[in-house]
């Protein structure tokens, strides 16, 4: 079918670009010949990838391949966002993969790979699509986290991720098996019938359903490392290689925020058997509060003890998965809550991606940026890092005129005007986002006001680090100015989300919460 | 360009921009210039911005008649029914500032080609000086409270980074963190202003159709004026005004902010920045005209800024405090002319006083300059009025075109400052009651003050014998060109200006400057119920303009009398010593000083007061908290207590970190078993 494939192309660009690089890898002789040709094919398949999403914009969802995938706006906004993170560190890894003695042409494929299964988490439209496509970027991932062979960190924490990712896999993979013994269907827009006809009917086998949904989330919770399953991020992050790091924050998320926005708007039931619990997600509703609130606080109050800056991004990083949680879980059918995930996830790919890229173009003498104390008085060596990083870490505490400050905006307007227990759960993130302030603020602190030490700093940075710099401080600036085209796009593409997925009917469709907004 | 010249839109958005480009222009290439370029860059960019200002008010404001140029760039932000638009607004008040600002902007960056000339981070200076005209024209110009709060914050970091400018002297980043503070208090009553306003109105514009005017004339037609909100909101928006523009009790700042280079402090402290409270005054006029209890605590708190400052600036020896509390004084008139109802007035006076002020800050930077040479950098004794004398040999420009300045700034018949002033007197005696004759007494003893200091000045810098440093005399050279060109020009403007709003005694019934101005208080004025003391008068009958004549002949009297007595002291040496005797008692080392003179020198231990009732308690009650959260709570508590916790509560917070992953599969596996037997609680 010519019309699926069309659609299919933004996967089958990344996927060829990847394919080329590996040939030429397998059958050129010098890797440092190839590897500006390697970096633009792999750059070209990102852009075409991009350019292909076109019948994804402003189209009507379709389905394709018999309903595994769906096809929207929505998909298409996430795509961005991750086809952003991946050529943001790309570009960021230009010369750093070769400093720390990593293959280019690896570290391309790997990642290429990774976006692909990025790519049709997005678009997954039933378990199994979405189960293939899970592994497809776990297991690249888990790959770049351990690409610096040489370092004893970054296979450790590989191996730590992976043992737990697998951990995670298998209560993923249970839970599915859960949801198909109970409806039989493999299919989302079904299988989310199906539970609303069995939460109604209360024959027992509710309890199997819950408990599949349940493991389901946990498997989600881990991927965007929400507290308590969020342990294995710190190791991570510092173990892998910084560009890897920048791009698991921001594009992993992405794209599992995408997954579990559909799964809750799409297959999983509101359910009506108490009082009050329950919002969009039924009773998982009460589960992403916890799961919001606990991120927010354990994310950000640990944060602030850390002296490695990258750690510390790790805990920020599950902090704002917080953030993000507090939106999903206050969204009880509210579009437009969703519209400020989905702007926030945009907004935190460029500051992120950014922030790390920012760490290796501080880094010196082939050293990375470990501690905090690397940074003492860096800004006045480089004024760069000195303004590019109070960017990113202004963004990042949610100060005025930049990308994270509307994020959070429109994030905690909608959780205060969801009123009941998410207005607790918005004082908890306000609360927090001010601690978080702290050692954001710190890090400006020290590359402005405390004495330089005395090491060389490295003298020109390849222009694809610059690049990648100039697109996320430009890119965080813009957003915080102009906030309102990009989130009038986020709104589109939660809008066609709910219309055309006219959520199940459930037992008491008049009950305020549970009825499914247009 | 005759297109461009026609479209007022265009020259509009070309006013602030110029000193953005100029700013962005030296802040990212001005390390690889010359002084002469990066300082002919951004003085440039003010000066085309100035053209552009005058092509709008003389062009298309005064021969097309056009009452307001708008242009709405887009919409900033709009969630739900919540919108902030983001747009120019020019209209007959901002045009007076954007004048003033641009004007004097761009005669003040000339200046400091010269000034600066020698200080090795002028393009730092140059980019901050232009992006904080850029600030104060966004302020003036923005289309709501929202934009002018932030052209308001953007001075105010102009402001702190240049009086910081010598960052290596602890003093001036000391000095540059009080202003800061100072702001913040202010900032925080503005920002409470704006939320009553928008509670009630539901806008924060004033242009376009939802705009607060509407609102108000909404609740006027309806007759549900809220006084009661309203004054507080007032109130509120005042407190932000005294932050900006130094009044009691947030004046602490602006004496301090002397640190920075002087041209700073005749731009930003002087002409443009410290007068944004009374633009944000006169802006809300229609506002504040209902809320009377606010109007009078303005007026009382004008005047007894005036009175207090005027009384400090009689005893300092820095050339620059004198000119400080003077202007915190002058600042304090503006807002007895604003709590007085005579808006006009209030514009009026920061209209003159920026050239005057302008001029003598100017002139006493040319006077630190020339003894900078030999003194060195930072010296003290170079801004120590005592230690000068007979400068007018030395610096003959200087002297000539500050003598002018301080006749205007003491309030001598015929020029400018005579006009400003004794018109905001005149409303006070004017108004026949009680509180006409307070804020009178405490003008009249202000202007005394002024006369008063303004001559000492004059008499201690430029005449009499020299008391310093000998050598530092000798190489006393007059400004450069540069730097004399703009005190001439802010001269003939502080001999000159004040002839646009002649009072009616003279004669003149309708002056240009009220006529331009009459169209922005016009709705507030017709609000307002017939016979109130708050409305600006409009006949004058031959009682008024009897009253009139009695007032310009006490100020006059006042005036020239004070001036020639001080002048006569402070401009010969053997008065000095009896001057001296006033203020010590004894001789040499044991000399002690009176009272009086000890309590004004210590400005009536104003900033000992602060200390004591409010930065100690802060840092008390901080140090307690100290104790309390962090040895107590965080220590003792999370800390140590976190090992006794953490064991009795099955290893949640520190076996997580332990990094094997068996203790984080038992975490997951933990939080895991609980979250389902949740849901499963749930679903049953």
């Amino acid at each position: 079918m010519v019309g699926d494939f069309d659609i299919f192309l933004p996967v089958v660009w990344l996927l060829v670009a990847a394919a080329i690089v590996m040939l030429i890898d397998l059958f050129g002789d010098d890797p440092d010949k190839t590897r500006m040709f390697n970096f633009f094919t792999a750059l070209g398949g990102v852009l075409l990838a991009f350019v292909s999403l076109n019948p994804y914009w402003d189209a009507p969802p379709q389905t394709i391949m018999r309903g595994a995938m769906l096809v929207d706006q929505f998909s298409a906004f996430l795509v961005i966002c991750i086809l952003i993170g991946t050529a943001i560190s790309m570009f960021a890894s230009l010369s750093y993969v070769k400093r720390i003695g990593v293959n280019l042409a690896d570290f391309l494929i790997t990642l290429l790979l990774a976006a692909s299964g990025m790519v049709l988490l997005t678009v997954s439209n039933d378990l199994i699509m979405l189960f293939l496509s899970i592994e497809l970027l776990s297991f690249s991932v888990y790959v770049l986290t351990g690409l610096h062979g040489r370092s004893g960190r970054s296979a450790e924490a590989a191996m730590k991720y992976f043992i737990m990712g697998a951990f995670a896999t298998g209560i993923m993979i249970l839970g599915m098996a859960c949801l198909y013994g109970v409806t039989g269907e493999v299919q989302l827009k079904p299988i989310g019938e199906k539970l609303a006809a069995i939460f109604a009917a209360r024959q027992g086998t509710e309890i199997m359903a819950t408990f599949g949904m349940g493991a389901i989330l946990i498997a989600f919770a881990f991927k965007v490392g929400a507290v308590p399953f969020h342990s294995w991020v710190p190791d991570a992050y510092e173990g892998a290689p910084t560009t890897v790091t920048g791009f698991m924050a921001v594009a992993v998320k992405a794209a599992a925020f995408g997954a579990l926005i559909r799964l809750a708007v799409v297959a999983f039931p509101a359910t009506a058997s108490a009082e009050g619990f329950f919002g969009d997600l039924g009773f998982a509703g009460y589960a992403l509060w916890l799961l919001s609130a606990l991120s927010m606080i354990l994310g950000n109050w640990f944060a602030i003890s850390q002296r490695n800056v990258k750690r510390m991004l790790a805990y920020s990083s599950i902090a704002h998965s917080g953030y993000l949680l507090m939106g999903l879980a206050a969204a009880g059918g509210n579009s437009e809550v969703y519209a400020g995930v989905l702007y926030y996830l945009l907004a935190y790919t460029l500051m992120t991606s950014g922030a790390f890229a920012m760490l290796v173009y501080a880094s010196s003498g082939g050293r990375d940026i470990e501690s905090i104390d690397d940074l003492r008085g860096l800004a006045w060596k480089k004024p760069a890092v000195g303004i590019g990083m109070a960017i990113f870490m202004f963004s990042l505490a949610g100060i005025p005129l930049t990308a994270g400050f509307m994020g959070k905006y429109f994030i905690f307007t909608q959780t205060i005007a969801a009123g009941g227990r998410y207005l607790t759960l918005a004082i908890i993130g306000i609360c927090t986002s001010i601690m978080g302030a702290y050692y954001y603020l710190r890090v400006i602190a020290y590359t402005y006001f405390r004495d330089p030490d005395d090491r060389p700093v490295a003298g020109k940075e390849d222009w694809g680090l610059k690049f990648a710099l100039g697109l996320t401080v430009l890119g965080t600036v813009f957003l915080g100015i102009f906030p309102q085209g990009f989130y009038d796009a986020a709104q589109d593409s939660v809008k066609e989300l709910q219309h055309d997925h006219e959520r199940p009917a459930v037992t008491a469709p008049d009950k305020p919460g549970t009825v499914a907004h247009d | 360009m005759i297109n461009v010249f026609n479209n007022p839109e265009l020259l509009l958005w070309a006013v602030p921009l110029m000193p953005l480009f100029g700013f962005l222009i030296n802040g990212l290439f001005g390390k690889r210039m010359s002084v002469a370029s990066s300082g002919g860059i951004a003085a440039a960019a003010v000066v085309i911005s100035f053209l552009c200002a005058l092509g709008l008010f003389v062009y298309h404001m005064n021969m097309l008649g056009k009452e307001t140029v708008q242009s709405s760039a887009f919409t900033w932000m709009q969630v739900g029914g919540f919108k902030i638009n983001f747009g120019l607004y020019l209209d007959r008040l901002s045009s007076v500032y954007m004048l003033i600002i641009t004007g004097i902007g761009a005669l003040i960056h000339i200046y400091s080609i010269g000034y600066m000339g020698h200080d090795e981070g002028f393009a730092r200076y140059f980019a901050y000086l232009n992006l904080f005209v850029f600030a104060m024209l966004m302020l003036v110009l923005g289309d709501s409270l929202v934009t002018l709060f932030l052209g308001w914050e953007g001075v105010g970091l102009c402001s702190y980074l240049l009086i910081g400018f010598w960052y290596k002297h602890l003093h001036n980043t000391t000095a540059g963190m009080k202003a800061f503070i100072a702001n913040r208090v202010g900032d925080f009553g503005f920002m409470i202003g704006m939320f009553l306003l928008f509670w009630h109105f539901g806008s924060l514009s004033y242009a376009g159709d939802a705009s607060l005017q509407t609102g108000m004339q909404a609740a006027i037609a309806s007759g549900t004026v809220d006084t009661t909100l309203l004054n507080w909101a007032c109130i509120c928006l005042f407190v932000g005004a005294c932050g900006k523009s130094a009044q009691i009790p947030l004046f602490v700042w602006l004496p301090d902010a002397m640190a920075g280079p002087t041209p700073v402090s005749a731009l930003i402290h002087a002409a443009t920045m410290v007068t944004a409270g009374i633009y944000m005054v006169a802006r809300m006029n229609f506002v504040f005209v209902h809320a009377e209890t606010a109007m009078t605590i303005v007026a009382v708190t004008g005047g007894a800024t005036a009175l207090f400052a005027g009384s400090i600036g009689l005893v300092q020896r820095d050339i620059k405090k004198v000119l400080a509390y003077s202007t915190v004084s002058q600042l304090g008139f503006m807002f007895m002319a604003a709590g007085l109802g005579q808006f006009h007035l209030a514009v009026f006076h920061v209209f003159t006083h920026a050239f005057f002020k302008a001029l003598l800050f100017l002139g006493s930077g040319s006077v630190i300059h020339a003894l900078e040479h030999s003194l060195g950098h930072g010296n003290p004794d170079s801004q120590d009025m005592w230690k000068m004398g007979g400068l007018k040999e030395k610096l003959p420009i200087t002297c000539y075109t500050m003598f002018i300045g301080a006749l205007a700034l003491a309030g001598i018949p015929g020029l400018a400052g005579f006009f400003s002033k004794d018109a905001i007197l005149y409303s006070a005696f004017h108004r026949g009651d009680t509180l006409g004759w307070i804020i009178y007494g405490l003008g009249v003893a202000a202007a005394i003050c002024t006369a008063f200091y303004s001559a000492r000045l004059i008499g201690l810098t430029f005449y009499g014998k020299w008391r310093g440093d000998e050598h530092a005399y000798a190489h006393a050279d007059e400004a450069p060109r540069s730097m004399a060109m703009p005190l001439l020009i802010l001269a003939l403007g502080a001999i000159g200006v004040g002839y646009l709003l002649l009072p009616p005694a003279f004669g003149v019934h309708h002056p240009p400057f009220q006529t331009w101005l009459a169209p922005i208080w016009a709705a507030g004025q017709a609000a307002l119920p017939e016979g109130s003391k708050l409305l600006i008068p409009v006949e004058h009958d031959s009682a008024a303009i009897a009253a009139e004549w009695v007032n310009i002949a006490i100020s006059s009297l006042i005036a020239i009398g004070v001036f020639l007595f001080a002048f006569a002291i402070y401009s010969r040496p053997a008065n000095l010593a009896k001057v001296r005797a006033l203020a010590f008692r004894g001789e040499g080392a044991d000399a002690v000083m009176t009272p009086w003179y000890r309590v004004l020198l210590n400005k009536y231990y104003i900033d000992e007061l602060y200390d004591l009732t409010i930065v100690r308690p802060t840092k008390i009650a901080s140090d307690v908290l100290f104790v309390v959260v962090d040895v107590i709570v965080i220590d003792l508590l999370f800390v140590n207590g976190a090992a006794m916790v953490v064991k009795a509560s099955s290893d949640l917070v520190r076996r997580l970190q332990t990094g094997l992953v068996r203790h984080y599969l038992y975490a997951f596996a933990t939080g895991a078993v609980i979250l389902i037997a949740l849901f499963l609680l749930i679903a049953q």
